[in-house]
């Protein structure tokens, strides 16, 4: 997927008035990482006026991909690398590399995204994870690697561990667009799940489209 | 109002499945089948408990243990039979709400019916207040709101337990789904015509409000007849009419507040039912695709889980399982002006000190300024008077004479300005100028002659 759009260097969209109150914000939340989608109402609403343009714009003075995707009848923007570069955003204090704790928690919320998948909105409370963790399918795998050790029960301090780092990651989610956080400071967290955190899917995109190829690779490098 | 103790009883009031949960149920259900008497054993129980375990592969658990937690709540010792047990009424009331939830007979019947059948008001049905307390009073009606309840419970229930089978579908085998798709578009089905129902239960329900409102206008209307009543008599069946009004308002207020709620609970069902169809047919339409999607990605996921281990609280991902990018540039305001920071800003409010020296000086300022003013409009009465009487004014000389005075040009000028603004202005006076330069003597200053010379004779 390279950068082989035609190369329409006109921006005279940006003297539009709407742009004179809007660009600033939508600039900074697509450079940050933020998927817009329509609860942003009047950003969401220029990119779709004028995606052409601002793919353009991206293109040619970023070297970045402005995508628009849709997932569960929603549309989402966002921007990203064209494979095999990192456009103008070269700098590493430029990029954000999904920490291991975010890479578990956001393939953790995708699955649960589709375990609601006829919910309207799918709300998530800390005590659905904590259920996850405790009685889910999957409880011995979560316990050992949330707390290290399968067992009944855990303390109130190990869980409130465990529940302040998925309140960071629900926080950082909120500002990429992914979730919706509901719950204040000092309230039970919870949170919606918006239907752009199938961004996590498209970033293994790769990685599904050739999964045994992916499969095999993980098992030659565990038996090496 | 709770407290610790409350709290401490709270896990012995409902037993985990293999702590007791099970057992209770099952014998519960044995001595309902006739299979066990209401007096068991510790020998039944050690039986039931094997059962247990063998029917979902766990291992047995202890009888002993669990029958110590159970007794006092569930289990109750028989009097003078020692090692003999009966089910407490507690334990058989849990059991049965359970059957009753899980079993609820209203998911079958349809809930215009139950409307119908307690909240129905017939021409002539309500003769006397009494009639109307006795059909619809708050603890005549509280059972019948709870059969509404319940029966609105159970369409939810129902929603839940058909959303619950279609997540499965998602991450069953992709054959088999395509073919309970189709079975679910028929439980889809009955869920268009629980909307139906649920329309016509409304309907119902609007026409019984309604008439429940004019039978209590009607009340009021009585009292009305009697405001103007003098005799005893009247008096006393004013007051009871004002009475019977009040019930009859207090009766339709209970019944519009329960109605509301239940409006609440049907609409929010209404609204799943919705989206629950859209997304059916949506499903439909790529399921295969999803499906298999779906399933790469729980594959994924699992792959992930199985490579993370936790070190010393973070969490570690194995034989490079990769952590993706993304575009995270540091905010940078390249237009500040067109941004709304929207930060809130603190408003200070800065004490100056008095600068008593500043203060001074600008006040010498201002009185100078005064000063100059005043001694501007003195010449300038001073050369008009000299005009009316002279019938003609020297420009140049008058400067001089200024100058000379005042030792100060700008006086001299703001007059000269404001006598030809004067002359131009006013038709009986002509300035004349003769491009001559003519030096004053007072100031090294060249002026052309100028002179304002009067027209006719004109009165100020």
């Amino acid at each position: 997927m390279e950068n082989e759009d035609p190369k329409n260097e006109d921006y005279s969209f940006l003297e539009e008035d709407r742009m004179k109150m809007y660009f600033a914000d939508l600039n900074i939340k697509l450079l940050s990482g933020r998927h817009l989608q329509s609860d942003e109402y009047n950003l969401f609403t220029i990119l779709g006026d004028y995606y052409d343009e601002f793919k353009s714009f991206y293109n040619n003075l970023y070297k970045l991909n402005l995508v628009r995707d849709t997932y569960d009848n929603s549309v989402y923007y966002y921007l990203d690398f064209f494979e095999g570069s990192k456009g103008k955003l070269t700098d590493p204090s430029r990029i954000k590399t999904l920490t291991e704790w975010q890479t578990v928690a956001g393939l953790m919320l995708l699955d649960m995204y589709y375990s609601r998948y006829f919910e309207d909105p799918k709300q998530i409370k800390w005590q659905d994870i904590k259920y996850e963790i405790e009685a889910g399918d999957k409880k011995e795998t979560y316990q050992s690697l949330f707390f290290k050790s399968v067992r009944t029960g855990f303390t109130p301090n190990e869980w409130t561990e465990v529940e302040k780092k998925f309140r960071n990651t629900v926080q950082s989610f909120h500002e990429l667009g992914w979730v919706n956080k509901v719950s204040g400071q000092n309230e039970e967290l919870l949170f919606e799940l918006k239907p752009s955190i199938h961004r996590i899917a498209r970033l293994y995109e790769k990685e599904l489209l050739n999964f045994q190829d992916f499969v095999s690779h993980f098992k030659t490098a565990l038996e090496q | 109002m709770w407290n610790d103790e409350i709290y401490s009883d709270y896990e012995l009031l409902l037993p985990l499945r293999f702590d007791g949960g099970y057992l209770i149920i099952t014998l519960y259900t044995k001595i309902k089948n006739k299979e066990l008497g209401a007096y068991f054993s510790t020998e039944d129980i050690k039986l039931v408990l094997e059962e247990i375990a063998a029917y979902h592969n766990e291992g047995t658990s202890q009888s002993e243990r669990i029958i110590k937690n159970l007794l006092h709540y569930f289990l109750r010792n028989v009097p003078d039979e020692y090692g003999k047990f009966y089910l407490t009424d507690y334990a058989i009331q849990l059991a049965e709400l359970l059957e009753y939830k899980l079993n609820n007979p209203y998911k079958t019947y349809p809930l215009k019916e139950s409307f119908d059948k307690y909240f129905t008001l017939r021409q002539n049905e309500i003769k006397t207040i009494q009639d109307l307390e006795i059909k619809f009073g708050r603890e005549f009606v509280s059972g019948h709101k709870r059969i509404i309840n319940n029966h609105i419970e159970a369409l939810e229930d129902e929603l839940t337990a058909a959303y619950e089978q279609l997540n499965t579908i998602l991450s069953a085998d992709e054959e088999d789904a395509t073919s309970m798709v189709k079975k679910f578009t028929a439980v889809f089905k009955k869920f268009g015509e629980r909307a139906e129902d649920i329309t016509n239960a409304i309907s119902s329900k609007d026409n019984f409000l309604r008439r429940l409102r004019l039978r209590t206008d009607e009340f009021y209307a009585q009292a009305s007849d009697l405001k103007h009543a003098e005799s005893e008599e009247d008096k006393s069946k004013l007051s009871k009419a004002q009475s019977d009004w009040k019930t009859a308002t207090e009766i339709n207020n209970d019944l519009s507040y329960f109605f509301k709620t239940v409006d609440t609970k049907i609409n929010h069902i209404r609204k799943q039912i919705l989206k629950a169809s859209g997304k059916l047919t949506e499903l439909q339409e790529n399921f295969s695709r999803r499906s298999n999607f779906r399933l790469l990605l729980k594959k994924l996921f699992h792959l992930c889980l199985h490579n993370a281990s936790n070190r010393n609280g973070v969490i570690q991902l194995h034989t490079n399982f990769p952590c993706k990018q993304i575009v995270c540039e540091k905010q940078q305001l390249f237009y500040p002006e067109y941004y709304d920071f929207e930060l809130s800003t603190k408003n200070q409010l800065l004490s100056i000190p008095r600068d008593r020296e500043y203060e001074e000086e600008q006040r010498r300022e201002i009185e100078k300024e005064i000063k100059r003013q005043e001694i501007i409009n003195f010449w300038i009465d001073e050369s008009k008077k000299l005009l009316i009487s002279q019938g003609a004014l020297h420009l140049p000389a008058l400067m001089d004479k200024i100058v000379e005075k005042e030792k100060d040009l700008a006086i001299a000028q703001n007059v000269a300005i404001e006598l030809s603004q004067f002359a131009a202005e006013n038709p009986n006076y002509k300035l004349e100028i003769i491009q001559q330069l003519q030096s004053l003597e007072h100031d090294n200053l060249y002026l052309w002659k100028m002179k304002i010379q009067k027209t006719k004779t004109t009165v100020f």
